[in-house]
């Protein structure tokens, strides 16, 4: 495959397997509408207030999408753009997925679900930026690097993190973690995970393979392995915190990161 | 005015990365609440928040999860809002978190109990050993 083909490649995969992420996340916010209606539990009338000290321009745009019905149509939109997206049909819809994970993150005073919604951000910034800017090899090019280096941070940052304490060195964090009740994970995991020995060889293997993540950028050798280790480690995740979006937002880096590993050679 | 500005940025921190998943082991703060159907005869506290099981399907959608980390979050955000409160002196119950809260625990009011004019609830957050954080007035059922 030449270097062209091998970069629209890259960057079709990754609206793809980004399409299919935030479709999924759509359908379980639509799913939960009870939870943002005006009776449920972010509600409108408890969150406007806290824009009273946004600009006026903003303010106003916000109170256009946020409320109950305005926002279950941006959702339904948000629902039919991502499939587009999934399906290769949704050129130029990027930039409007990239406007409703603001959006659903304002609306939940931040974010609903922490990192995943991050992440999203980041897949549909670069793929807003390929999309803005389709005959321009370096536009792609600038959006898989973004995508790649944030991903590539993202274990990073979070393994020399944990490192530096204590906790995580002797696997006492992760077993706190893992018999912690509030993330409800199953039974046999935990019976599976008891023990300091496992927990703390399971720590380090974490913090191996979060700190040793920049291996991927130096070559496809190396690189697909670890993604291969990468859908493990969110699947563990699913497990034991309950963290689903995060597999499939994470995923949908990897074509980028794949293209990002071949620039060494 | 900085506490102004940090929470209106805090509402589009989804544009800013930071990737600092799980690194320190802090406790999770329970949320419980209790109901007086009629006068003060006040019944046990309860568990308001419980994770739902994991299932195969909940790897493709896991709304109720989702939702239920949503709620610890929102739990963990009152948390931290209540103890700025204190420290500035002011009503912890005018805290958007301290609100949103009280709508989760109405949800789980309405879904025990039938409707009453005279039923009145309260909750509280507690440490995993049980000590409590905080507790929250008394609420009717409006």
């Amino acid at each position: 495959m030449n270097e062209l083909a091998s970069l629209r490649a890259a960057v079709a995969w990754t609206g793809i397997l980004s399409g299919v992420a935030l479709a999924l996340q759509t359908i379980e916010l639509l799913q939960l509408r009870r939870a943002w209606s005006d009776d449920g539990i972010w509600r409108w009338a408890l969150l406007a207030p806290e824009h009273r000290q946004l600009l006026p321009p903003l303010r106003w745009l916000l109170a256009c999408l946020l409320p109950e019905r305005p926002f279950a149509a941006l959702l339904g939109l948000r629902l039919l753009a991502a499939v587009g997206l999934a399906v290769g049909a949704g050129r130029g819809v990027a930039p409007f997925l990239l406007v409703t994970q603001v959006a659903i993150g304002v609306r939940f005073r931040g974010t609903f679900n922490g990192g995943s919604d991050t992440f999203g951000v980041i897949l549909l910034a670069g793929l807003s930026l390929a999309e803005l800017l389709p005959a321009s090899a370096t536009a792609q090019k600038a959006a898989l690097l973004y995508i790649g280096v944030q991903l590539t941070l993202s274990y990073f940052v979070a393994g020399v993190t944990k490192l530096q304490y204590a906790e995580w060195r002797s696997g006492r964090a992760l077993s706190s973690f893992v018999r912690d009740g509030h993330y409800g994970a199953p039974g046999w995991l935990v019976r599976a995970l008891d023990g300091e020995k496992r927990t703390r060889v399971l720590s380090w293997c974490v913090l191996g393979f979060e700190c040793g993540f920049p291996l991927a950028w130096s070559g496809p050798g190396a690189c697909v392995p670890l993604a291969a280790l990468g859908l493990c480690f969110h699947l563990g995740a699913w497990l034991l915190f309950g963290l689903n979006r995060f597999v499939f937002a994470w995923a949908a880096a990897y074509p980028a990161l794949f293209w990002c590993s071949q620039l060494v050679r | 005015m900085s506490e102004i500005w940090s929470r209106s940025l805090a509402l589009f921190r989804c544009l800013v990365p930071a990737w600092r998943f799980f690194e320190q082991i802090e406790p999770v703060p329970s949320l419980h609440y209790r109901v007086a159907p009629r006068g003060d005869d006040w019944g046990d506290w309860r568990n308001a928040l419980t994770a739902p099981a994991r299932t195969p399907s909940s790897l493709l959608l896991n709304a109720a999860g989702n939702l239920h980390l949503a709620q610890q979050s929102l739990v963990e955000h009152l948390v931290s809002e209540v103890e700025v409160a204190a420290e500035l002196g002011r009503a912890q119950d005018e805290l958007v978190s301290y609100r949103l809260v009280c709508a989760l625990i109405g949800q789980c009011v309405r879904a025990a109990l039938p409707a009453s004019p005279s039923l009145r609830y309260q909750f509280r957050l507690a440490e995993s050993g049980g000590a409590t954080l905080f507790s929250s007035r008394v609420h009717g059922s409006e």
